[in-house]
């Protein structure tokens, strides 16, 4: 009997190591693959209303917030220190080609300024919107470069999509 | 005293049940807590489709004899067996034609051939694949004989009536199967020697709907991605092409469209994550021998909180190759701050959201004190991780391309910039004006095949220049190569007709895998004295109120890296003593088992 009751208490231990082995192996897998998850983060955007930027120390600001397809660009926001025109290039094959040009505008701010091209622009089309002196001389920014927006025209970045 | 020991026994039994029970369930709770993240294969979710693929002889140049130092392409008919010489006869045979996915378990494959007469003889031949994931034609200087071959091969011993207008099979199923073990395939070539006795051959058509096709019956899986993608097809076969040039493309299991003008859907497809959303679709024929699976763990959160891809070595720790490599590991860098390039975040910005394919990715490393081979030291700390896989020709007509930048000044002064960096119009070398990138394209005789892109990442305030960053990377052994006259044609560096057309040199150029690289870093500028050290831009660089995109920028000019100028302005990249604006450094990303996708 004692012999019987020894063995039981014998086979109980064996089962619960048998069962600590288990978790501890459990768990050691658990952690395996873990590491192997190579998650990391970057640093997190502000929220929107945080993202705010300083104006420019310059008194000549062009902006263009999109370009159409078409023969017509609107620019959202001109500033000029001196009466001047905004120009429109188009990038053709890396030359700079004049296709619209502004009304005169009086120094100030202008917004919304509506102007016709010569050549439609399409979709793909690259172009550059500058500040230009009366005398057709680009207006230069205290580091003596040009003040100047490039806009993608359209959506073509789209066709991109995945093909390689 | 017998009951009470067996109450023990029973009690003891009882208690070890319920810790075992209690440690499984610690067990599962745990896993499901660590394993949150774990971007596990989603095979349950994965379709089985039965598919059948038809490859044909298209060209003259797609069938070749030999028979000992005689050799001949084309022609009306050719011969399959043994000529005169009983160690030196083959035919060559390239099919062209649907793609049969990297994988697919081939239920059968075979060839097909219509004699030209009827005819009984006894032909003997030992029929093996190309190895080669993009055969060439056949020509006098690249005949049968001299093809690298599979391992696996179908011996044929046959000795039956052909009749003329009739058609004969030999399978060739165990060949086709090692060949889309290894990539998926959408032109498959095959050598057959002779192993019979002089003149055992038969005669067949060569061209034409009468020429030798092959056939291949397979299965394959696809999985399941968002909702906005279609992906599971009933047919996901592409069309034959008539062109010589191997049209490589996107394998039907995980892309989301072939039509470029389809609706744009790019809101965070998952890939091939379990549990979460990745963005950037890996397709299978750019995981090289590593599963979805391996490659899913390389991600990190973005800025805006969502999961990207970033950087991976080309071999996994596992042991696996991937098809594709990304170059430098950013975190050898000096000013590496432990932050993940997530690939596709910037692109991602665009609306609508762009996906750059991900083997595209690029980085590199230039660490102050690195001399380059023209003895010229980097005097300052930079790394880099831009879009310019050459896989593809969508690069020939894609402007913009994801530049993600950070450079730190020997002045401590820094310019991390991310953006769509302006790559310039394309053109070879024999244009005039020379493009800001300059690729081997049709027409233009060249004798080496370099590619460099000359890209430009602008930050600017209304119109007002804060920073200038341009980094100038560049290929030696570029995949793919431009036709001028039609920019989205896929023509392969090594195709026959990029032999003929752009290199002075027909050297072989099947082993193209765009990892031979360098770049040069610079010109760098600061225009931001008195500005602000962080902005917010959108894709392009144009600093807006609620930009998407951070930039950190010294509130510098350049000039205040005293020390380190050029002719007083420019900020100088290698030693007084070897001026430039510009390191430039050369660095081989290769390995073996890069696919034409890299």
């Amino acid at each position: 009997m004692k012999n019987t009751a020894h063995k039981n208490k014998d086979g109980n231990i064996a089962l619960i190591v048998v069962v600590v082995v288990l978790v501890a192996v459990g768990i050691g897998f658990v952690l395996l693959q873990s590491k192997t998850s190579m998650s990391t983060q970057v640093s997190s955007l502000p929220p929107i209303e945080e993202r705010v930027n300083p104006s420019p120390q310059s008194g000549n600001k062009v902006y263009v917030s999109k370009a159409d397809p078409g023969t017509k660009l609107i620019v959202d926001e001109a500033e000029l220190v001196a009466d001047g025109y905004i120009y429109v290039y188009s990038d053709m094959a890396g030359k700079q080609t004049m296709i619209g040009k502004s009304q005169l505008l009086t120094a100030g701010v202008h917004n919304n300024v509506s102007i016709t091209l010569t050549s439609a622009s399409k979709d793909g089309d690259v172009i550059y919107v500058n500040l230009v002196n009366k005398d057709g001389a680009k207006v230069l920014d205290e580091n003596e470069n040009a003040i100047e927006m490039q806009r993608n025209v359209g959506i073509v970045m789209s066709h991109y999509e995945n093909e390689y | 005293m017998l009951k009470v020991m067996k109450n023990r026994e029973s009690a003891g039994f009882a208690l070890t049940a319920v810790v075992g029970v209690i440690a499984l369930v610690g067990i599962l709770a745990v896993s499901m807590v660590s394993l949150g993240n774990f971007k596990g294969d989603i095979r349950s979710q994965a379709a089985v489709l039965a598919s059948t693929a038809t490859l044909a002889i298209q060209n003259s140049s797609d069938i070749a004899n030999e028979d000992g130092t005689e050799f001949k392409t084309g022609g009306s008919s050719a011969w399959v067996g043994t000529g005169q010489s009983t160690s030196s006869s083959y035919l060559g045979l390239r099919f062209q034609g649907d793609t049969v996915p990297k994988g697919a378990h081939i239920d059968s494959a075979k060839i097909e051939f219509t004699p030209n007469s009827t005819q009984w003889i006894a032909v003997k031949t030992k029929i093996s694949g190309e190895s080669s994931v993009a055969p060439a034609s056949y020509g006098s200087s690249s005949k049968p004989s001299s093809r690298g071959l599979t391992s696996a091969s179908k011996d044929i011993s046959e000795n039956s009536k052909w009749e003329a207008g009739k058609w004969y099979s030999y399978d060739v199923t165990p060949v086709v199967q090692e060949l889309v073990n290894s990539d998926g395939r959408s032109v498959i070539a095959f050598v057959l020697k002779g192993s019979g006795g002089q003149w055992g051959r038969k005669f067949v058509y060569t061209s034409g709907a009468n020429a030798p096709k092959l056939t291949i019956s397979y299965t394959s899986s696809t999985e399941t991605t968002a909702t906005s993608t279609p992906v599971v097809t009933a047919s996901p076969t592409v069309s034959a092409t008539p062109t010589a040039s191997p049209r490589a493309t996107a394998s039907p299991t995980v892309t989301p469209t072939q039509n470029p003008t389809a609706t744009p859907t790019m809101t965070m497809p998952p890939t091939t994550g379990g549990s979460g959303a990745i963005f950037g679709i890996v397709g299978a024929d750019t995981l090289g021998a590593c599963s979805a699976t391996v490659h899913d763990k390389y991600v990190v959160t973005g800025p805006d909180g969502k999961t990207y891809r970033t950087w991976h070595p080309a071999k996994d720790p596992s042991g696996c190759t991937f098809g594709h490599e990304h170059g430098d590991n950013p975190a050898t860098s000096n000013i590496y701050t432990g932050n993940s390039v997530p690939f596709g975040y910037i692109a991602a910005q665009l609306t609508p959201p762009m996906d750059e394919p991900h083997a595209g990715f690029k980085c590199f490393v230039h660490n102050k004190g690195t001399v380059n081979d023209e003895g010229r030291t980097m005097q300052h700390d930079a790394y880099y991780c831009f879009h310019m896989g050459t896989g593809g020709p969508a690069r020939f007509t894609a402007r913009f391309h994801s530049l993600d930048s950070h450079l730190k000044s020997a002045s401590g002064y820094v310019m991390n910039l991310q953006g769509m960096a302006d790559v310039g119009n394309v053109g070879t070398l024999c244009d005039n004006p020379r493009q800001a990138r300059t690729v081997q394209g049709l027409g233009c005789k060249i004798d080496s095949a370099y590619e460099i892109w000359a890209n430009q990442l602008a930050i600017r305030n209304k119109g007002n220049s804060v920073a200038n960053m341009i980094v100038s990377t560049a290929v030696f052994d570029p995949i793919t190569s431009m036709d001028p006259a039609d920019k989205t044609r896929i023509v392969y560096s090594w195709s026959p007709e990029a032999q003929q057309q752009i290199f002075r040199f027909n050297n072989p150029r099947d082993n193209f895998r765009g990892c031979q690289r360098e770049a040069y870093t610079g010109p760098a500028s600061w225009y931001n004295a008195g500005g602000s050290q962080v902005y917010y831009t959108d894709p392009y660089g144009n600093i807006v109120n609620g930009g998407v995109l951070k930039q950190e920028i010294s509130n510098i000019n350049t000039s205040a890296n005293s020390g380190y100028l050029l002719f007083g302005v420019g900020l100088r990249m290698t030693e007084s003593s070897n001026a430039q604006t510009q390191f430039k450094f050369r660095r081989s990303a290769c390995v073996s088992g890069l696919g034409i996708k890299n």
